[in-house]
């Protein structure tokens, strides 16, 4: 039992703050584990990986639109306020967020599929060793913040809000890197006669 | 001065001290310092350091708080806690209670209500009040709100008391459903229009502040709608307090929320920071329903 969220007069508050509570964690193991699968898709060239991704995007979906229902439903018959209120929103607004996180690993998921599947040309290996390397800092930090959210730990809370700019900085760099690269792949391919298809799928 | 008051309070455990060693209750009788803000610059009453006893009782402790003008503040806290003995102490209803003492200062536009001159009539005239239970007199409609004009001699003449009285319907939002029998009694109105029609019997007087002790609390939905709605209205020419248990009825009518607990003023502030981001435990634990 979460100690921030328990101790209404009314125990089956407690109970209903909890179980929402309870399902966001859930939730966020789920959109960890499909950015573990996807970043294998990715970097192992998996087929069955991307293929899992997106076999579990339903039952993912299914349980933020369920926990959505649930979050509505604590508003209405509990009117919260306070703390219950910034916890309720909080965790309506990590719904949203990990629903954002799926979604994307979806999108790269089928993006795996069409390089080592249906067969189109895949990035180079350093651009795909910057991604894959993007990847697991995000994930790293979608851990984090579900475990300071878990525990509930302020102290955590604010370092981990911190290291946002930093990371935030770090994707841009990473994002400049890949659009230069990007860029002077292009113009390599420019000056071969007859890839146009190369250059159509370069640029999706 | 939030540190304190939380220091003070895991000194003392609210509602654990009563039978304890002298030592635990000298610490409880010591009042708690509020936190937030219970001063405001355009104050329209000002109350510092108010005690008041039931006999040997002490129901508030050294209170100090404005009521700033054209506002609604409104008073929460559990039963027991002082909210109505402080509204009460505010148009002096509390001297109709034999064994009460109220001390300290309540000034109304810079006067002492508590001076030994001062005249409870026309105080009570400035600093209305409505009740939990609409009490209508057993009157027509009409009578119930020329009452008072009447005996405080505020019309010349029937035709100043017909405006009076139209004026003060259509300011509670009931002149529109009584006007064509003003002459019935206002009895036979409804729970939520006997309400209104009281509303409407303290404004004929204009008084200066409005004090409502639970004005909705025997009134459906539909009702209490109306009558927040008015009190909104009201808030323009009227300062308004309000004692409600309905902690959503003080976040939608108030500007500022007084928390009371055992006898103290906890914390005041704007209603909208009490009720998302209140700044000492108690308050929260209240108004989140936690055991305090």
């Amino acid at each position: 039992m979460n100690q921030r969220l328990e101790g209404h007069i009314a125990r089956r508050y407690d109970g209903e703050l909890n179980h929402v509570h309870v399902s966001v964690i859930e939730l966020g193991g789920l959109a960890l584990d499909q950015i573990a699968k996807t970043l294998d898709a990715l970097s192992e060239r998996e087929v069955s990986a991307a293929l899992r991704v997106l076999e579990r995007d339903e039952s993912v979906k299914q349980l933020e639109k369920r926990l959505d229902d649930e979050i509505v439903r604590v508003i209405a018959r509990r009117a919260p306020v306070a703390k219950d209120l910034r916890s309720v929103i909080g965790m309506a607004k990590a719904v949203a967020d990990l629903g954002h996180v799926e979604r994307e690993c979806v999108n790269v998921a089928q993006m795996a599929l069409a390089f080592f599947d249906h067969g189109m040309s895949p990035p180079p290996n350093n651009m795909m060793r910057d991604i894959y390397s993007m990847g697991r800092t995000a994930a790293s930090h979608l851990r984090t913040g579900l475990e300071v959210f878990d525990i509930c730990d302020l102290e955590r809370a604010i370092e981990t809000v911190a290291l946002r700019q930093e990371l935030s900085q770090e994707f841009q760099c990473s994002l400049t890197l890949q659009k230069i690269r990007l860029f002077g792949e292009l113009m390599r391919l420019s000056t071969l006669p007859g890839n146009a298809t190369s250059r159509r799928e370069l640029l999706g | 001065m939030q540190q304190t008051a939380l220091e003070n309070d895991q000194l003392v455990a609210p509602g654990l001290v009563r039978e304890q060693t002298g030592v635990s209750v000298a610490k409880k009788e010591r009042a708690r310092e509020t936190v937030g803000q219970p001063f405001v610059d355009n104050a329209r009453m000002r109350c510092r350091n108010v005690n008041v006893h039931y006999g040997d009782k002490q129901a508030i402790r050294n209170l100090s708080l404005d009521i700033g003008e054209h506002e609604v503040i409104s008073m929460i806290g559990p039963s027991g806690c002082g909210k109505s003995t402080f509204l009460r102490c505010l148009n002096r209803m509390n001297d109709t209670i034999d064994n009460c003492r109220v001390s300290g200062e309540i000034h109304l536009d810079g006067q002492d209500i508590y001076d030994k001159k001062a005249d409870v009539v026309p105080l009570r005239a400035r600093v209305g009040m409505v009740f939990q239970k609409p009490n209508p007199f057993p009157k027509s409609i009409f009578d119930n709100v020329a009452y008072g004009p009447r005996i405080h001699g505020l019309a010349q003449h029937k035709g100043e008391l017909e405006h009076i009285v139209q004026t003060s319907l259509t300011k509670a939002g009931l002149w529109d459903e009584v006007k064509d029998r003003l002459h019935q009694p206002g009895t036979g109105l409804s729970g939520g229009q006997q309400q209104r029609l009281c509303i409407a019997r303290t404004i004929a007087v204009s008084p200066e502040v409005i004090l409502m002790d639970e004005p909705c609390s025997a009134l459906d939905p539909i009702a209490t709608a109306k009558i927040e709605d008015l009190i909104d209205e009201l808030r323009e020419n009227f300062t308004i307090a309000i004692v409600t248990h309905s902690m959503q009825q003080a976040a939608r009518v108030s500007q500022r929320t007084a928390y009371f607990h055992l006898g103290d003023l906890i914390e005041v502030g704007p209603t909208e920071q009490v009720f998302t981001n209140p700044r000492h435990k108690l308050t929260e634990d209240y108004i989140t329903g936690r055991v305090g």
